[in-house]
């Protein structure tokens, strides 16, 4: 009898050892993992001895998955003891793991920056020669949510600008076109013809929600760059300002008026893609990731890309062009010198080459322009003449894109008059600048 | 006394595994939800600030939260209801001599087993491609079930009932088959017919059974998270945003932990005030009888 509860109590012991040993931040292999790292950073070791560099990346897509791979290639060129790590995954899923990763102390050494990685994470890249080699207002643009510091190295350029087909628009006798009025007129014209003139989706609301930035970037940003430092301060509201209306009306007026409101809750991304591909719809507002989905369709699809047109006056019509892909190295990454031999790398042209290639986007290395699509033409026309905003959702707060993500589809959809939602978009706005 | 006390003292050694992974995965991080919520916690940020019931105000407050109760009780209620009745009438069905009464049960039972998630988007086909196409082929005009403000609710709750009833039909099975055969052979000799004995002898002896079971799918819909998320986004116009989707949203999109926290105990209140009322109402009717 005695036995049996002495071998019960070990048993109760054992477990509890095991219990309170697995909730313990480090165990004994990774401190000896973490401690064979560290001696990695050194400069000698860094060519000496195998290190491998993890990141964590939002591009899901293929053409980044390929244009990672070559890049590692070109780099392990030079560093042959240098391995590569890469975990990519949906944005959602990446700010999940890193907030586990952040609260573990286990940051990897590159991820593709987030707005939501707060600054106490990242590695400030200030002063880094290899900065140097990219566009100095991608950087800036990149940076805009920071006070100071370079936490986010920009590697392309993306953009949201209005998608349009141009066979309808010829079959149907119509221009470019480049004013609302002009706009207007073309949508009418075709739906007289039979053809609905916008492609959206009401079941997957990112769709619309695209063209709604594109839209605000112009009216609100592209005419006073400096408006969320003027909301901050009390100077302007969104109630008060005409312009942040003017982009919610014509949202309204055109990407859900002018779509198939009954079959739009049927529609997806794909869908949306599809339809403007094939020439069922004439405009599709969307961002540069929806070009290969377009391409998969239909690769020799006869499209273009403009802006908005948000006046009577064309030159009022800006892209909203900004930095998509950033890289940023982790403020506790063990392979911290390493990862910056990788960002210069990532920096020169042969990688800016290399990305802008495979991703279909421009590169923000300084001298890189890759012809990666027809569609190039139409970007290069408005950064050479000027004619673009880099402000989009990106430099606003979490808690405000939040709540503007939540209720821009009540306007659209006729729950909310312009009072109701300006109202709550401010109050979101002030909810913001004390939450963060 | 002294061997008393070195007894306890045995069986308290014995639970302390289980305590400590109690203490571990259970009382730690709920206490440390709840005293995220009356702080200001924000995203990855390490530090924050205590601000007392500024989050409870602020979500008794907000519009959007108050209608995610409102969202999540119409679901619930018709998912407890017609779920649990459809869950009855199945059982009641599969409980008689039905030849393939073992496949069928089987069969209702499989969609319990799916996750929520891919039930969300089979259902989704369901509503956007197939529904459509079935209203055309009968000639009528086809409309967006998901799109309509008053329909997605019910039309979400149905695929909560589908995914739940064979779980809950499992259960009445089980009680049924609990009942005494001497019973049911007397009240059939005392003239009882199908009606008279349903609800004079079977679900009077069932009645803890069902309030278990309305206790267990109340808590289970009303912390409904993957069907709006895999479906609706929480359109249109918030109208199927859920509790638990809009304190994934307040966590995951806007980074409010502290906020989210706060809006995560006020719906651990309402599950809780609801079950306590329903075990009361029973700890009542056990009473009387």
């Amino acid at each position: 009898m005695k036995m049996r509860k002495g071998i019960a109590l070990l048993i109760c012991l054992v477990l509890i050892v095991i219990s309170a040993a697995g909730c313990g931040k480090t165990s004994g292999t990774e401190e000896k993992n973490n401690k064979e790292t560290a001696d990695n950073t050194g400069k000698e070791t860094n060519t000496d001895k195998k290190v491998k560099l993890e990141i964590l990346s939002l591009k899901t897509e293929e053409g980044p998955k390929k244009a990672f791979e070559e890049m590692f290639k070109g780099f392990q060129k030079d560093h042959p003891n240098v391995e590569f790590d890469i975990q990519s995954m949906t944005s959602d899923e990446l700010k999940t793991t890193l907030r586990a990763r952040a609260a573990s102390e286990e940051m990897p050494d590159i991820i593709t920056w987030m707005k939501e990685v707060e600054p106490e994470y990242l590695a400030d890249l200030s002063g880094e020669s290899f900065i140097q080699n990219l566009n100095a207002d991608s950087v800036t643009a990149a940076n805009a949510i920071y006070d100071k510091g370079t936490y986010a190295m920009p590697v392309d350029n993306g953009y949201i600008g209005l998608y349009y087909n141009k066979d309808v628009l010829t079959a149907n006798g119509l221009e470019v076109p480049k004013t609302v009025t002009e706009l207007k007129k073309a949508c009418e014209t075709l739906k007289a013809n039979g053809i609905t003139p916008f492609a959206s989706s009401l079941s997957d609301l990112s769709v619309p929600y695209m063209s709604l930035i594109a839209l605000f970037s112009e009216t609100v940003f592209g005419a006073n760059p400096d408006w969320s430092t003027q909301r901050d301060a009390g100077e302007v509201s969104i109630q008060e300002d005409s312009n942040w209306k003017a982009a919610f009306d014509l949202h309204k007026e055109f990407v859900y008026d002018y779509s198939d409101r009954d079959a739009a809750y049927n529609q997806t991304y794909d869908d949306c893609a599809a339809l403007l591909a094939n020439g069922k719809v004439a405009f599709y507002g969307n961002g540069s990731w929806a070009l290969s989905g377009i391409r998969d369709v239909k690769q020799d699809a006869n499209i273009g890309l403009m802006a908005f047109p948000i006046s009577d006056n064309e030159k009022d019509a800006k892209l909203l062009c900004f930095p998509d892909t950033s890289l940023s190295i982790c403020a506790g990454s063990k392979n911290a010198d390493v990862a910056k031999e990788f960002l210069a790398y990532v920096a020169s042209a042969d990688a800016g080459k290399i990305w802008s290639e495979n991703v279909k986007v421009s590169s923000t290395v300084t001298g890189v322009n890759v012809d990666y699509d027809p569609i190039a033409t139409d970007i290069n026309y408005y950064l050479t003449n000027n004619l673009f905003t880099p402000y989009g959702d990106r430099v606003l707060r979490s808690v405000f894109t939040d709540k503007l993500w939540e209720i821009y589809s009540y306007y659209m959809l006729g729950e909310y008059d312009w009072n109701t939602l300006a109202k709550e978009l401010d109050n979101a706005w002030d909810i913001a600048m004390k939450a963060q | 006394m002294k061997k008393k006390m070195k007894t306890n003292l045995f069986y308290g050694l014995l639970l302390l595994p289980a305590l400590v992974l109690f203490v571990l995965f259970f009382i730690i991080p709920v206490a440390q939800s709840t005293w995220l919520s009356f702080t200001d916690s924000f995203g990855m940020k390490s530090t924050y600030h205590f601000i007392g019931l500024d989050n409870y105000k602020e979500a008794l407050r907000d519009l959007s939260f108050r209608k995610t109760i409102g969202a999540t009780s119409k679901y619930a209620l018709i998912s407890v209801v017609v779920g649990n009745i459809l869950s009855l009438i199945l059982a009641l069905i599969l409980d008689s001599k039905l030849r393939l009464k073992n496949s069928l049960r089987a069969v209702f039972f499989i969609p319990n087993i799916m996750s929520l998630l891919v039930v969300g988007y089979i259902w989704n086909f369901v509503y956007t491609s197939v529904f459509p196409d079935v209203l055309e082929g009968l000639g009528m005009k086809s409309f967006a079930i998901l799109g309509s403000k008053t329909l997605v609710i019910p039309a979400l709750a149905i695929v909560g009932i589908w995914n739940a009833a064979g779980y809950y039909m499992v259960i009445y099975i089980a009680a049924l088959q609990g009942i005494s055969e001497d019973l049911i052979e007397a009240a059939k000799i005392d003239g009882a017919g199908t009606l008279r004995l349903l609800f004079n002898i079977r679900l009077p002896l069932i009645a803890s059974t069902v309030f278990t079971c309305l206790i267990l799918s109340i808590a289970a819909h009303m912390k409904v998270f993957e069907l709006p998320y895999t479906m609706t986004s929480g359109g249109p116009v918030g109208e199927s945003t859920t509790m638990v989707y809009k304190i994934y949203t307040t966590a995951f999109n806007a980074n409010r932990n502290g906020y989210a926290s706060a809006q995560s105990i006020i719906m651990f209140i309402i599950i809780a005030a609801i079950t306590l009322i329903l075990n009361y109402i029973m700890k009542k009717r056990e009473e009387k009888l």
